[in-house]
């Protein structure tokens, strides 16, 4: 029988990673008794754009963080839980003027890629070669960051900082592109 | 960002996620979602391969304007050189880890 597996190894195994399946094994080798909880939902809401794509204003968001804040971890232990927390915020910052970002501490592939191109996770060339062909209205002068932390609730907060800074801005779209 | 992407839709924004890690991001359940099948760290594309760059990311911005429910997933055309990354993120035996 043929095999049809397009040069794969390993083809006998699904090839999309499962980060959650991945990330339960690799704590409880290091001795985690409790796995983290990622958050599950059944149903998701749902806005139709109310306008066409090539007159909507949209914003980036990302999880890179502002350069100045990027020591530490949310669950760095020498931390309190409200220097932690104040360190943590969300942030906006003009396209005009970004300030230097930083990846470094943030969970992602280092031994196999880097991020040292930042279109590859801040597509701000890409956004406005689209809104200079048409494909969308703008750029929303604005991007947005939000940290990456354990909290659910505090994710929450932060999405709801965020939503009044889409309002402000009167963003139509937020291309959420997280690293 | 997934829960950011709910509560932004629930006031009003229409949003999309351009992300690689699959099966959180479509756990938590978002209203628009463009999987790109890389390691992660760069979920807009290959690093300096612009003309992936910028598909992916129109795609992105299409899906928000042509899905017709939530947790609608597309799967971008993603490539890298080899899959020798997929045997090596967080497995606890490996020599290679992320952090």
């Amino acid at each position: 029988m043929p095999i049809h597996n397009d040069g794969y190894d390993g083809a006998e195994y699904r090839t999309t990673i499962s980060y959650i399946d991945r990330s339960r094994r690799y704590y409880a080798s290091k001795g985690f008794e409790v796995p983290y909880r990622w958050a599950k939902h059944r149903s998701a809401p749902f806005t139709p754009l109310s306008k066409s794509l090539s007159s909507a204003n949209v914003a980036l968001i990302t999880t890179a963080k502002l350069h100045d804040q990027s020591a530490g971890h949310d669950d760095d232990p020498s931390q309190s839980k409200a220097g932690r927390q104040s360190r943590f915020q969300p942030f906006a910052a003009s396209t005009a003027d970004l300030p230097e970002l930083s990846t470094d501490d943030l969970f992602w592939h280092k031994s196999a890629t880097h991020t040292d191109d930042r279109e590859t996770y801040l597509p701000l060339d890409a956004l406005d070669q689209l809104a200079a062909q048409g494909t969308i209205g703008r750029v929303n002068t604005r991007i947005f960051g939000v940290p990456t932390v354990y909290s659910h609730r505090r994710t929450d907060s932060f999405g709801e900082q965020v939503a009044d800074w889409c309002a402000e801005d009167q963003v139509d779209v937020a291309l959420l592109v997280p690293i | 960002m997934s829960l950011v992407a709910r509560k932004l839709e629930a006031e009003g924004v229409s949003t999309v996620v351009l992300g690689s890690a699959r099966d959180i991001v479509e756990e938590v359940g978002v209203p628009r979602f463009v999987f790109t099948d890389l390691p992660l760290g760069n979920p807009c594309g290959p690093p300096h391969d612009r003309d992936a760059q910028l598909i992916n990311v129109t795609l992105a911005l299409r899906l928000v304007e042509s899905a017709l429910s939530p947790r609608t997933t597309v799967q971008a055309n993603a490539s890298w050189p080899d899959d020798a990354w997929r045997q090596t993120f967080m497995e606890p035996d490996s020599q290679i880890q992320s952090q």
